[in-house]
């Protein structure tokens, strides 16, 4: 049997295939093809020339859900709320984020004034029924909307979240009197209060969730056209896979499926060779992104933005900082010397490529400094030019009057900085210690940079896996479903009910089982972890304290002293004495999907075999220095290898660099483990 | 020494990380709403001089006035008395604060080898810090004494160990002491962190190094800056507003306030001067010179370099002229506790007086007023008492390319978020009955200015006290540009029991009862361009969307929109003649 993935990006669609038996792993690239990335998709699987009839797990990431957002390709929506308050989507939160812009423009609704429509009813912060609902105004409402075209509906009433019942109620009579629109009601996608909040996701939810259903419809024909049985799985972008049954529902919980599953793969990779705590690294063309990972899970994040409308969903807690490949090194009026956030992209792309590009950008300092081979870009396919990387290099040397090496080596410098600043973020300011942690790096261009980082952070370890390029499409394959409930419910900790607090928990776990019965996950492979989310009475943001099954009285002084320990870790103080406030009620279900185990590369000696030394090359190290580093092929080296640094390492799709003083081993299954320290450093 | 342009980025990088460190822990930690939701503070890190090098923005009207407080600090303790691990505090307005009382700076100094080498500094508003009447602002004190406890610059840590006596004095002076002290909990944590970097900094790379960096820095900031203002024509350019006063409607203290803004555009030079405004206030509308500074660098920033960080150097091609005396250089104790109100209008005016100089890049009026609302109480559920102090969002002015936007916090607000209806209902007594657009409240134009919101709050089962003060309703509504009308101004309604309906522009403790209702109604932004020639589609879109009514597309804009069998349609013939009028009608 074989398990496939296949991971849609904006320029290539990425497919991996594992074979259950061997542990062998093939993969495939084909362009994307933006019309109907299904085409793309199906492409990539029939590369593998298999038959899907001995697929037992499929995993789909696509960034359908994300185009439609930020292109605004979705359906005509209309949305329903409470009265008084029709223009909650619009007003927003008021703030301008772009402070000093004197023509600052707010992002726009997806759903226009007239579109937006009120009914009288109302419900209190505690839940009671104020002003019942009316059903003739719904069912009055239902025939506007069939009548102005709508095709999808977004309900969000206030407070719903503390009683969903008139939520429920709408929801009823387009069940019962317009079944074929889609509607989207806001409870069911977040019980947590903040309505514009809860607003924006309903709408955006509502907004793609035709589009979605048409796209998940013929891909699944597709498939089954292929003999596929199964129920297709889809990546979340809380780092969990969700069957196309239920993603029908909350399309939303995809939009960020790609980058999440380069998570989870980290994850899962470094929990195999024996790591708990991992940074993950993504580089590519124009973006770095990292993640946290402690004690196996990515750590998620509550609220997510696009295109400056918030999505209150949990999400993998990705960073992302515009540096990559293609930055580009520029100088300003005052003439300083940056590089990104602006990227070359893929076209025109960095100046080497050929492709008309003229700006000096990290690949071509990388480049120019000897790191990457000018033979050996896309295994050889790829023609590059080093004399273009060098000319456009030297208007940024002449403007300083320093050497082109010295400019080379600069841009380097500069953009480690800014890679080391975003790992910082992720570690040191919210109270980790980076020594604790294994960063495993992919994406084309992270291998190359990563070591340099984690050194200067004291990452003692540096992992980096086979085809680092395709590395979110494995990641895909290793991932478990994932559901995520959250109920806003605001209480004193010391006073709190712990009967009504633990009937809410086991409300919300057995909304997790449902869904998990309804994708025919096992009971056996069901793990369900508690949170609650904790504040100093009076604070406004809360912190998510781990949350025991069968909540009672002595629990609280320990959830007390956890949430004292985890705010003096974050924020550096705390006060014990304060009360403290439960805010919400958290529940991670995961239903463990049977994981296949990696294929050993063959086993060799420490020193590495004669057909993986490609030589030496010369690399500029500053101060008018030069450092030989010698060269590997990958696919030669032999498990048990050990290559000292300085040391480059090359693989058709990335090259990874091994710093002067570490130390650089291949594992049983072909990871390389760099130790980024000196011994006893 | 020279730094090389890699090293010098480097620390450029890490000067704004330290910044962007102190905003951080304060955020998540602080207790008031104020500070996290609505950001009313600043941050930054300054050098041993009291030049700021780097900032993170909070508010934008506090932009690059944290000096003040640290010349303060060598003023009044003496630099030579201050040692490693102390935090020095002030509210002064006139010795260090320089805003109203409420506003507290917090300063932690960073010593390299026994010699303070920078300071990391924190400015934020506390929900209490005394006076009259709780939340500190005011619309008639007339001496600064009334407006709350002043503290100059003092040790509120002592060689790392907290000074017990200062914390007492606050807790003992200020309404309410768990938020007052976490806050300031949060923001000692803040300083001490931001401190900690800039020595990780001169640990790094040394200190003289650190040192020719930041004057770098400082010079580079200077030259793009000067390079900006080369794209301004030269000229002298000015605009003036009438603002509605202080006092309460009812008792007014200054009936009108005159404004006035002159800035000289000389090549790489700009002076903004503000003689011909009024002397200062028997009120609480004057600002302390150090705002009115501020004031005038932010609007300076936003016609000059919106996208870049901030520094000293920035401003060193400005020059600020304020005539002692005046509401924007009061003589002390004048009161203060209302600054916000016309420090508000200064970057506003400033892009209507460079309106004609640079017609591309400037808007319209927007709604002119933080309209901050106070209300207080203690909540019936809980037997707490509570202070919600929170700002109203309006319209803002139609731009040269489209219409201005709804909905948003004044200008001297920034990345501040309000409090949602949802949240309102837990954390207090009231209930939220409307929070929407205003229709026809956008000053019409060729791009209609945005829409102003109202906001209903029913106040349960307790008294509540309210103190609201909205300015530019009475003599400057929000103005319009090259033949934009104005915008609908601010007011505030309260309905009381028994059907009455009171309006209010600024009134102070004024009692609310159970079940009234208050309704914050905010104005509208001026249009940009005469109506008439803004396109009828997009008329026709407004009517269709409720943002302007039927009878105003007419009345304003010349278009006469029909229903027909297809719905809502623009009648062509009638608009052509109407819109000939109109424009025969302005013309004339």
């Amino acid at each position: 049997m074989y398990r496939l993935s296949t991971d849609v990006g904006g320029t290539f669609t990425d497919g991996v295939l594992l074979d259950e038996a061997t542990g062998e792993v093939r993969v495939s690239k084909v362009s994307t093809t933006p019309q109907n990335p299904a085409i793309g998709t199906i492409q990539a699987i029939d590369r593998f020339g298999v038959s899907l009839k001995e697929a037992s797990f499929l995993v789909h990431g696509t960034t359908v859900v994300i185009n439609a957002l930020i292109e605004e390709k979705g359906a005509k929506t209309a949305l329903i709320t409470t009265k008084g308050f029709r223009d909650v989507l619009e007003i927003g939160r008021c703030n301008r984020v772009e402070m000093y812009d004197p023509l600052y423009r707010k992002p726009r609704p997806l759903v226009p004034r007239f579109l937006r429509f009120e009914v009288e009813e109302r419900i209190s912060a505690a839940g009671e029924v104020l002003v019942p609902l009316r059903d003739e105004e719904v069912l009055e409402l239902i025939s506007r909307l069939r009548a102005q075209g709508v095709e999808a509906v977004a309900v969000c009433l206030l407070n719903s979240y503390a009683n969903p019942a008139h939520e429920e109620r709408v929801g009823e009579l387009f069940e019962q009197h317009w079944p074929e629109a889609a509607v989207s009601l806001s409870h069911r996608i977040t019980r947590r209060f903040y309505e514009y909040e809860r607003t924006s996701t309903t709408t955006q939810n509502a907004y793609v969730m035709p589009v979605v259903r048409r796209y998940l419809a013929s891909l699944e024909e597709e498939l089954g056209g292929r003999g596929f049985g199964r129920a297709l799985q889809i990546m979340q972008s809380n780092g969990g896979v969700m069957t196309a049954k239920v993603a029908r529902d909350i399309p939303i919980a995809m939009v960020e499926s790609g980058p999440a599953a380069g998570a989870i793969g980290a994850a899962q990779l470094a929990g195999l060779i024996g790591y708990e705590n991992v940074i993950s690294y993504d580089m590519g063309g124009t973006t770095a992104k990292s993640s946290i990972i402690k004690g196996g899970l990515p750590e998620t994040t509550d609220q997510y933005m696009v295109e400056g409308r918030p999505i209150l969903l949990p999400v993998v807690d990705l960073r992302e900082i515009g540096a990559g490949g293609g930055s580009i090194a520029w100088i300003d009026e005052a003439g300083a010397l940056h590089v990104g956030p602006r990227s070359a992209g893929a076209e025109p792309g960095p100046a080497c490529y050929l492709r008309g590009g003229e700006e000096p950008t990290v690949t071509d300092a990388n480049l120019h400094l000897g790191i990457l081979d000018p033979e050996y870009f896309l295994g050889g396919e790829m023609r590059v030019s080093p004399e273009h990387a060098r000319r456009a290099i030297g208007k940024i040397a002449s403007f300083f009057e320093i050497s082109v090496d010295e400019a080379a080596l600069g841009i380097i410098e500069i953009v480690n900085t800014h890679m080391s600043g975003l790992l910082q973020s992720m570690t040191v300011k919210r109270g980790y210690d980076p020594r604790e942690f294994a960063m495993v790096a992919f994406g084309g261009a992270g291998p190359i940079h990563a070591a340099a980082i984690a050194k200067e952070l004291h990452i003692p370890t540096v992992i980096v896996p086979p085809a680092p390029g395709v590395f979110s499409a494995w990641g895909m394959l290793m991932a478990d479903l994932r559901h995520d409930f959250a109920r806003t419910y605001i209480t004193p900790l010391a006073e709190a009910p712990c009967q009504e607090v633990e009937a809410i928990f086991r409300e919300l776990e057995a909304q997790v089982r449902d869904l998990f019965a309804r994708e025919r996950v096992e009971e056996g492979q069901v793990v369900i972890h508690r949170e609650l989310g904790l504040r100093y009475l009076g604070q406004e943001h809360t912190l998510d304290v781990p949350a025991p099954a069968g909540f009672s009285e002595e629990d609280k002084p320990k959830l007390a002293r956890a949430f004292d320990d985890l705010h003096l870790r974050v924020y550096g103080h705390n006060a014990p004495r304060e009360p403290k406030e439960i805010v919400s009620l958290k529940v991670v279900g995961i239903g463990r999907v049977k994981k296949p185990t990696l294929k050993a590369v063959p086993a060799g000696g420490e020193s590495p075999p004669a057909e993986a030394r490609l030589g030496e090359r010369k690399v500029y190290r500053g101060q008018g220095k030069y450092a030989a580093f010698a060269v590997f092929r990958r696919q030669a080296l032999l498990g048990g290898n050990l290559i000292p640094g300085p040391a480059i390492i090359e693989e058709p799709t990335a090259t990874t660099v091994v710093e002067e003083g570490q130390l650089c081993r291949v594992d049983e299954y072909g990871n390389l483990i760099i130790q980024t320290q000196k011994e006893g450093a | 020494m020279r730094v090389d342009p890699i090293t010098l980025e480097v620390i450029r990088n890490r000067l704004i990380a330290a910044s962007r460190d102190i905003r951080r822990v304060v955020e998540r930690a602080a207790y008031s709403p104020v500070l996290y939701e609505v950001v009313d503070f600043s941050c930054g890190i300054l050098d041993e001089a009291a030049n700021l090098v780097a900032e993170t923005p909070g508010l934008p009207i506090f932009l690059a006035n944290l000096s003040d407080a640290v010349r303060a600090t060598y003023r009044t303790i003496g630099r030579e008395n201050l040692r490693p691990g102390d935090v020095i505090l002030c509210n002064d307005p006139y010795n260090g604060g320089g805003t109203h009382c409420p506003d507290i700076v917090v300063l932690c100094p960073a010593f390299w080898e026994g010699e303070i080498q920078g300071w990391a500094a924190f400015r934020g508003h506390t929900v209490d810090m005394g006076g009259i009447y709780p939340g500190g602002w005011y619309s008639n004190t007339t001496e600064v004494f009334q407006e709350g406890f002043r503290l100059p610059p003092v040790r509120l840590m002592v060689a790392g160990e907290p000074n017990e006596d200062v914390f007492r004095l606050i807790e003992a002076n200020t309404r309410v002491p768990d938020a007052v002290l976490g806050d300031i909990r949060a923001m000692i944590a803040a300083v001490r962190t931001g401190s900690q970097r800039l020595l990780e900094l001169i640990e790094r790379y040394g200190l003289e190094t650190t040192q020719a960096a930041i004057r770098e820095i400082l010079d580079q900031g200077e030259r793009l800056a000067r390079a900006a203002i080369r794209r301004i024509p030269n000229g002298v350019y000015t605009a003036e507003a009438i603002l509605d006063g202080d006092g309460n409607d009812d008792e007014p203290l200054d009936e009108e306030v005159r404004l006035k803004v002159t800035l000289i555009v000389e090549d790489e030079e700009i002076t903004v001067d503000f003689t011909g405004t009024d002397r200062q206030c028997r009120g609480p509308m004057n600002v302390p010179l150090p705002s009115t500074i501020s004031s005038a660098r932010y609007g300076f920033k936003i016609v000059t370099t919106p996208d870049l960080p901030n520094n000293e150097g920035f401003f060193r091609p400005l020059k600020i002229i304020v005539p002692e005396g005046t509401l924007l250089n009061p003589r002390f104790p004048a009161a203060t506790a209302m600054w916000p109100t016309p420090t508000t209008s200064i970057p506003d005016l400033m892009l209507k007086a460079l309106a004609p100089a640079i017609p591309d890049r400037v808007r319209a009026g927007h709604f002119g007023d933080s309209m901050a609302d106070f209300i207080y109480g203690t909540d019936p559920r809980t037997g707490r008492y509570y202070v919600c102090a929170e700002p109203d969002a309006g319209g803002y002015g139609g731009k040269p390319f489209e219409d201005g936007e709804s909905a948003l916090f004044s200008m001297n607000l920034g990345d501040t978020y309000n409090v949602p209806a949802e949240v309102a209902e837990v954390r207090y007594p009231w209930r939220v009955e409307r929070f929407e657009l205003i229709p026809d409240s956008g000053g019409p134009g060729k791009f209609r200015g945005g829409l102003g919101v109202r906001r209903d709050y029913r106040i349960l089962g307790h008294r509540a006290g309210l103190t609201v003060t909205t300015d530019r309703v009475k003599y400057t509504p929000p103005w319009g540009l090259f033949g934009g009308r104005p915008g609908k101004p601010s007011i505030t309604v309260v309905y009381r029991q028994g059907g009455k309906e009171e309006r209010w522009r600024k009134v102070s403790n004024l009692p609310l009862e159970p079940g009234e209702v208050v309704s914050f109604q905010t104005g509208g932004g001026g249009g940009y361009g005469p109506p008439w020639e803004r396109d009828p589609q997009a008329v026709l879109r407004d009517v269709i969307n409720g943002y302007v009514t039927c009878e105003k597309a007419r009345e304003e804009y010349g278009v006469a929109v029909v229903e027909t069998e297809n719905g809502l349609e623009v009648d062509l013939k009638t608009t052509e003649r109407l819109r000939r009028e109109l424009k025969d009608g302005g013309e004339s």
